[in-house]
């Protein structure tokens, strides 16, 4: 279906004339995706995109999409988050023009922001003010906004920042039926320092552990909590493009202990969990590190066939990359003291890297850029099964998932860059974030072996009772799939979206919940 | 009929109409008003939960849940403004499992905070505690109520200490929330495997347990739910920190926030201090000796180095407020840290705001510590000519640390002097009002609070009556409660 | 590399907008974390080095065709190099939006859609070898009075190439002739090749006509044969990245000379003694990096050879290994440690610097086909300065330069805009 010229001029009246398109160029952008169904190019274009500046023009456009019988898609940056038209005659909403930090709370640790102040950006500000943002594994350029209301919104600094389901407050909602709502604080003009109440928390049906990709209408400002920071007002990069480092700041201390197996490495977790001693610990497989110390592919390569690759995919296997911190020369001291007395106790060890490299490992802890490097490789990877769940299980679930993974790697199958894929990290010391990611190539017996590996990795989990899924956290075609081995979760994420916010599916389901069922894989 | 087929699912003795047993539930202490339930009916299992659910859905019939076995109780949210039945949970009072490694607890909604903090200690764990709370306080009851609790430290979102729950929707579904959805569905069976039911939200793209917070039971019964426990410490040493204005101690507070210094924290003014330590008759002596704010916090070190770790700790204390101009005691009026903070751990038989006079209200709301000066020159506005300004309790949580606030001011008044009574009622529906037009947010709406703030609400408040409508169709759960 | 050669590289784009930013950890705060000019006037996906890619790929793919919102996008682009920059931070090279956007604007003047303003131009520059269509004869009328050697005539040990912005625009001449003075006072040996000079051929290549480029390389580089000339020294930073990454990387031209920057050159002056500083020039700067100067004047060899899957571990390799134009071998200290050696001269820097340089505005033809999108580039670039509470915008290239003033004569901007040479000779003894 095309545009119709009434409906056209209608998008018009509302952002102008500039900021309407229906050039078939310009909406190449807004159906290429990384993470879709189709490879780059997924299967619907959208009849146009709109660039609205405020929540009152979203709320016209949205508006317009009710009148014309039009779908819409919000989309801020556009990375790892599905951006695309899952269904016919959809308005792509760019939010790019609503970019603004509308505020900083020093004091009370929250941002009001909007939906394309990115990460970087926010954290940059923040840290002039003691703060920082939690940044997912997207990396910097991401949208916090769309990462708290509407995406997984996990990353690796959980350990001192939580994650984004829980660091969101106050929140502007621009609901497909054209209403605006404004739950918590915000909605009876207190303030955005909560999104809580009145009475029920209506964050519950903002998002779960996944969200709605903008399948239940588009958040256009939120509270988001802050977290203290002890580092510089303003981080002083080292090294050069493309291995940028950070000087790390007086009263924080960067390290690499490796244990011989997972379950010295889950007893000195729990530890430092105990103990209070850590600003984030996380987990990557060994290559993900390597390729984060070199600059290019050419080099991992010719390292990696010399030897000389810093990491060992055996030795250092079982690692947690660590940040010490302290607000007090005092409290960092002993922080340090005691997290040096816990590796000792687990039977772990410090792995040496030079200033440079710790410089740079550090800078991927605090600025979160581990996942766009992943891309180098191959320029595509997956993710599969994992958990948020008890530490105690890390164990259970790593070789878990070593021994399935090794079915699947080989040649014409997945690609061998180690034997597993985890990337684990503690969120507030209370569980832990597991999940097996991994480069893929688009070679058809890749895709073919990845998609059975998920299929498989999602039957396991369930199998072997390592917790909620976490791969698609249910999005779209797989919710079916997932829900009624929980209770069944998407029947009521298709009551939150038939029933209450969306009952004329205004908003793009794709990659929330089918009106009907669609059911791809039991997994009961 | 109705009390036949409620005994045939929990049994004849747990259905009772009896007028003593019915009146015990039919007013409480607030200003809403009195209204008798049909039948009390004490269940044990969540599929009685649920069996009553559908049977009251068919009649449509007002289900009323308590979980707390005893009284006082405080807000008007369990009176049966509609008749039906009340929903006693509170011989649901098992401690499901605890445990220490992930410090976190399964509980039934009946189990009180003394049961569950003498089942920790004996694992080394503590239950995170509001102020005080009455003896016979269900756990889940206070946090699905999202009452501050006084450790801010480990308050990182609004639904904290709460994380999983199983609860039966208004439409009888069975559902569970969060990590304790998967399988297998057995609780047992998730212990055996490892699962601790550590992980808030979910499952899907919802999180109803947000919902289900903070919905005076209007949305689903819990049935059970996993709570996070903090550590018991090796040492602790409680501290006060005074000032004749709230505005040193307000800093000060969020430098401990920002630093995560201290577990329980807050602060209170002379006259609330004064309410808790003091006995009976002596109120009002001791907060005029007192100093005007007092900021209290517990110092603990347990682990590998606690001494190491207290020491830093105190000095880093004594830095911050020697920066501040304030002093840093262990005592005041000869009342210890010690002792506040045994009172804490132990709270007292007799509900403490009662003591006073015999009854209180309380005006209390979420805002940020730094508005909490502008809330106090409100009330102290509202209440000129009306109630001893002197006499006010005033209470500042720092919640999610320390990213806003509970603020409570305590009115003790004699509920047989009817005059008093009156203005006071009088007094309290007016200071809500202009505290909210203060922005202070009332997100917890007790009674009439719920019209001040749902009329504000705008088409939040049209979500929210439709999330009703979709797990509580008939309408049968808690009715004339918030907006519902 | 062709649009279809690209193919494998366009659809590496992950579409993450790292391309709309400088390199992340580079972003100091909410403002001025931008690194895309086009992107921030048009708005649309589209106008970024990832939109651009997208479209190229969609082009190549048989999606779409060409549209007038679809070239505008292509073209309202000063090529500044920006999101490559970015987007190789995490890809080292795999994408290469810029050279995407190259091939894109190459594909458009085959397929006879070039910009109608940018037709003009190479009309003009086929006429008189400059884009501007001022006549030949007129080339050395700025270096009147000046006594410089014909490089063509006379063997000198620099050859100096002025470029075709200095060379035409009358206001620019203090600072040509300002550099022509410097250089006498140094004692350098240095000539020109007076009307003779030719463009080089870069700004034709960015607007998409890439045999241009091939031209006047291979003519440049016969006359350096003859000419015999040590060093090739360039005072325009275009052409000075038009010689170091141009022409070895697209025009597969060594012009097998030392090509050298005046202000690399001065810098070396400086450190012989042959320049000294004697006069103080109390002002407060900032600098601002050409993009020319910087991340596209990084040296790069030319390459070819194929992109492959290496079997263990798998990913994508090039055989022969290839250079990735990350732009740390950009000239970026020269000009910094030359403001520094001046007495009286304080630099303070803007956020955005050194191979994460905000453009100007006027490249790639932009400021010739989309005067309004330059304009609007170089105030932002002018409320940067300002930021810093600099009195002076300081540059090192002619079309920097004369964009800057011309933003700053529009929107009534107080801020005054130096080439670096113009200070170096205020500070110099017996010249100012």
């Amino acid at each position: 279906m095309a545009l119709s010229r009434d409906a056209y001029k209608a998008l018009q009246a509302v952002v102008g004339s500039k900021y309407v398109s229906e050039d078939p160029g310009t909406l190449a952008g807004y159906h290429y995706s990384w993470g879709g169904p189709n490879g780059r190019w997924q299967p619907f274009v959208p009849l146009a995109v709109v660039l609205p500046e405020d929540t009152s023009q979203v709320q016209g456009v949205v508006r317009v999409c009710n009148r014309y019988k039009l779908r819409f898609k919000a989309h801020s940056t556009g990375f790892c988050s599905l951006a695309f038209p899952g269904v016919e005659d959809t308005i792509m909403v760019d939010l790019r023009r609503m970019n603004r930090i509308v505020e900083i709370d020093e004091k009370n640790m929250f941002a009001v922001i909007e939906p394309y102040a990115i990460a970087a950006q926010i954290q940059a500000e923040a840290m002039k003010r003691g703060l920082d943002c939690h940044i997912v594994s997207a990396g910097p350029t991401h949208s916090p906004l769309a990462s708290a209301t509407s995406v997984w919104g996990i990353g690796s600094k959980g350990l001192s920042q939580s994650w984004n389901e829980r660091n969101l407050f106050g929140v502007e909602w621009v609901l497909p039926t054209g209403e605006v709502a404004r739950l918590g604080s915000p909605g009876v003009g207190a303030g955005w320092f909560s999104g809580d109440g009145p009475g029920p928390g209506l964050r519950g049906i903002v998002r779960g552990t996944n969200g709605a990709y903008g399948g239940n209408g588009i958040f256009t400002r939120i509270g988001l909590k802050l977290y203290p920071w002890v580092g510089d007002e303003r981080m002083e990069c080292t090294g050069s493009q493309p291995q940028i480092g950070l000087k790390i700041p007086e009263r924080m201390h960067f390290s690499l202990p490796y244990w011989k197996n997972w379950e010295d490495m889950t007893a000195a977790a729990y530890k430092i969990v105990d103990n209070n001693v850590a600003f984030s610990v996380l987990r990557v497989p060994p290559d993900c590190m390597n390729w984060m110390l070199t600059s290019t592919n050419d080099e991992y390569q010719e390292a990696f066939h010399k030897g000389s690759v810093p990491i060992d995919r055996e030795e250092h296997l079982h690692a947690w990359q660590a940040i010490i911190a302290g607000h007090s020369e005092r409290e960092f001291e002993y922080r340090k003291k005691v997290f040096e007395q816990i590796v000792k106790d687990t039977g772990g060890k410090f792995l040496q890297l030079t200033v440079e490299q710790n410089e740079i490992l550090f800078a991927a802890n605090v600025r979160i850029s581990y996942i766009p490097r992943v891309f180098r490789p191959t320029g595509d990877f997956s993710t599969s099964f994992g958990m948020e769940e008890s530490i105690n299980l890390m164990g259970k679930l790593h070789r878990t998932g070593e021994n399935l993974l090794g079915k699947y790697i080989g040649p014409g199958k997945l690609p061998d860059h180690g034997r597993e894929g985890f990337w684990a990290w503690l969120n507030e010391g209370r569980s832990l974030h597991s999940e097996n990611a991994f480069a893929v190539t688009e070679e058809p017996g890749v895709q073919a072996a990845n998609m059975a590996y998920v299929m498989e990795s999602c039957r396991v989990t369930n199998s072997e009772a390592l917790g909620v899924q976490i791969l698609p956290g249910y999005m779209g075609i797989f919710a079916d799939s997932l829900g009624p081995a929980n209770f069944n979760a998407n029947e009521w994420m298709r009551k939150v979206k038939y029933e209450v916010v969306d009952p004329d599916n205004v908003a793009d389901h794709f990659t929330y919940i089918f009106p009907e069922p669609v059911v791809l894989m039991p997994t009961e | 009929m109705a009390k036949e087929n409620l005994a045939m699912i929990v049994g004849k003795d747990q259905v009772s109409d009896a007028e003593q047993i019915l009146s015990a539930y039919g007013s409480d202490e607030s200003f809403v008003s009195p209204g008798l339930p049909a039948y009390v009916v004490k269940v044990k299992t969540a599929q009685q939960v649920q069996q009553i659910i559908n049977y009251a859905k068919e009649k449509r019939m007002p289900v009323i849940p308590v979980s707390s076995p005893g009284g006082p109780r405080l807000r008007g949210d369990t009176i049966a403004s509609q008749g039906g039945m009340i929903l006693d949970l509170s011989g649901m009072d098992r401690i499901l499992n605890v445990d220490r490694m992930d410090k976190i607890a399964v509980i039934e909604p009946g189990v009180t905070f003394d049961q569950l903090e003498q089942a920790l200690r004996q694992k080394g764990l503590r239950a995170f505690k509001p102020l005080l709370p009455r003896r016979t306080k269900s756990v889940l009851a206070s946090y699905l109520e999202r009452e501050p609790v006084v450790v801010p430290r480990d308050h990182w979102d609004a639904i904290d200490p709460l994380v999983t729950m199983e609860v039966i929707f208004g439409t009888g579904d069975l559902f569970r929330t969060g990590s304790a959805s998967s399988p297998p569905a057995d609780l047992q069976k998730q212990l055996d495997a490892g699962l601790r039911q550590c992980f808030a939200a979910g499952p899907g793209s919802t999180s109803l347990s947000r919902v289900v917070q903070g919905s005076q039971g209007t949305m689903g019964v819990v049935t059970w739910g996993s709570v996070i426990c903090g550590i018991l410490p090796e040492i602790d040493n409680t501290w006060f920190l005074t000032a004749a204005t709230p505005e040193p101690l307000i800093d000060l507070s969020y430098q401990l926030s920002r630093r995560r210094l201290g577990e329980e924290h807050f602060l209170v003014n002379a006259f609330q201090f004064a309410t808790m330590m003091a006995d009976k008759g002596e109120i009002a002596a001791l907060a005029e000796k007192l100093p005007a704010w007092i900021l209290t916090v517990k110092l603990t070190a347990g682990g590998m180095l606690p001494e190491e770790q207290m020491a830093y700790q105190e000095k880093d204390l004594r830095e911050l407020a020697q920066a501040r101009g304030v002093e840093l005691k262990s005592a005041v009026m000869g009342i210890s840290g010690k002792a506040l903070a045994e009172l804490l751990d132990n709270p007292p038989e007799e509900f403490y705001k009662m003591k006073h006079r015999g009854a209180f209200q309380d005006i209390f709301f979420t805002t940020t510590l730094d508005k909490t000066p502008g809330h106090v020159a409100v009330m102290e506005e509202v209440v000129r000519h009306h109630y001893p300004s002197n006499e006010i309790g005033i209470y500042l949580q720092p919640m999610v640390q320390g990213s806003s606030c509970h603020c409570e001011f305590n009115l003790a008044y004699d509920p047989t002097d009817r005059a008093k009574t009156s203005n006071l009622k009088a007094l309290y529906l007016d200071a809500g009002a202009k505290l909210a037009g203060n922005e202070a947010f009332f997100s917890r709406p007790y009674g009439p609070w719920a019209d001040l703030v749902y009329g504000k609400n705008g088409e939040a408040t049209a979500l929210l009556k439709r999330v009703k409508k979709m797990l509580d169709p008939e309408g049968i759960l808690n009715p004339g409660r918030l907006c519902f | 590399m062709s649009l279809s050669e690209r193919k494998h590289q366009m659809m590496q784009c992950i579409r993450c907008s790292a391309c709309k930013w400088v390199t992340t950890p580079r972003i100091s705060g909410w403002d001025f974390a931008t690194g895309c000019p086009s992107m921030e006037y048009g708005e649309f996906h589209s106008y970024s080095g990832g939109g651009k890619t997208i479209m190229a790929a969609a082009l190549e793919d048989g999606q779409i065709g060409y549209t007038d919102e679809m070239l505008e996008a292509v073209f309202t682009c000063s090529m500044c190099g920006s999101c490559q920059i970015s987007c190789n931070l995490n890809y080292g090279g795999n994408v290469e939006p810029m050279e995407n956007m190259r091939e894109l604007r190459s594909r458009a003047v085959e397929d006879g859609q070039s910009d109608p303003a940018h037709m003009m131009l190479i009309d003009y520059l086929k006429r008189e070898d400059n884009i501007f269509g001022k006549p030949k004869a007129d080339r050395s009328k700025w270096a009147e009075g000046l006594d410089i050697k014909d490089a063509l005539e006379e063997k000198t040990e620099v050859y100096l190439h002025v470029g075709c912005h200095f060379s035409y625009d009358e206001e620019q001449w203090p600072v040509i002739r300002a550099a022509a003075k410097i250089l006498q006072a140094a004692g350098v040996d240095f000539g020109f090749a007076k009307k003779e000079e030719i463009c080089c051929g870069g700004r034709a290549y960015e607007m998409g006509y890439q045999q241009e480029l091939k031209n006047y390389s291979e003519s440049l580089t016969g006359r350096l044969k003859d000419a015999g000339s040590k060093i090739l020294l360039t005072c325009c930073s275009d052409c000075n990245g038009t010689f170091k990454q141009l022409y070895p990387q697209a025009a597969d031209c060594n012009l097998d000379i030392e090509v050298l920057h005046i202000t690399e050159y001065i810098e070396r002056l400086i450190g012989k003694g042959k320049i000294k500083f004697t006069r103080e020039v109390p002002l407060q700067v900032t600098f601002h990096d050409p993009c020319h100067l910087g991340r596209l004047g990084e040296p790069l060899k030319a390459w070819k050879g194929e992109i492959k899957m290496a079997e263990d571990p798998r990913m994508y390799v090039t055989d022969p290994v290839r250079e990735v134009n990350f732009g740390n071998k950009g000239v970026y200290d020269s000009p910094r440690n030359i403001l520094q050696a001046i007495p009286g001269v304080t630099l303070t820097e803007m956020p955005r610097i050194r191979e994460w340089t905000y453009c100007c505005g006027s490249g790639g033809g932009a400021k010739e086909a989309f005067p309004d999108f330059a304009l609007t580039t170089g105030r932002e670039r002018l409320r940067e300065a300002h930021s810093t509470g600099a009195q002076a915008l300081v540059t090192a290239c002619p079309w920097c330069e004369r964009n800057f003033k011309d933003a700053a004569a529009e929107s009534g901007d107080a801020m005054v805009v130096y080439d670096i040479m113009e200070l170096v000779l205020q500070a110099m003894e017996k010249t100012g």
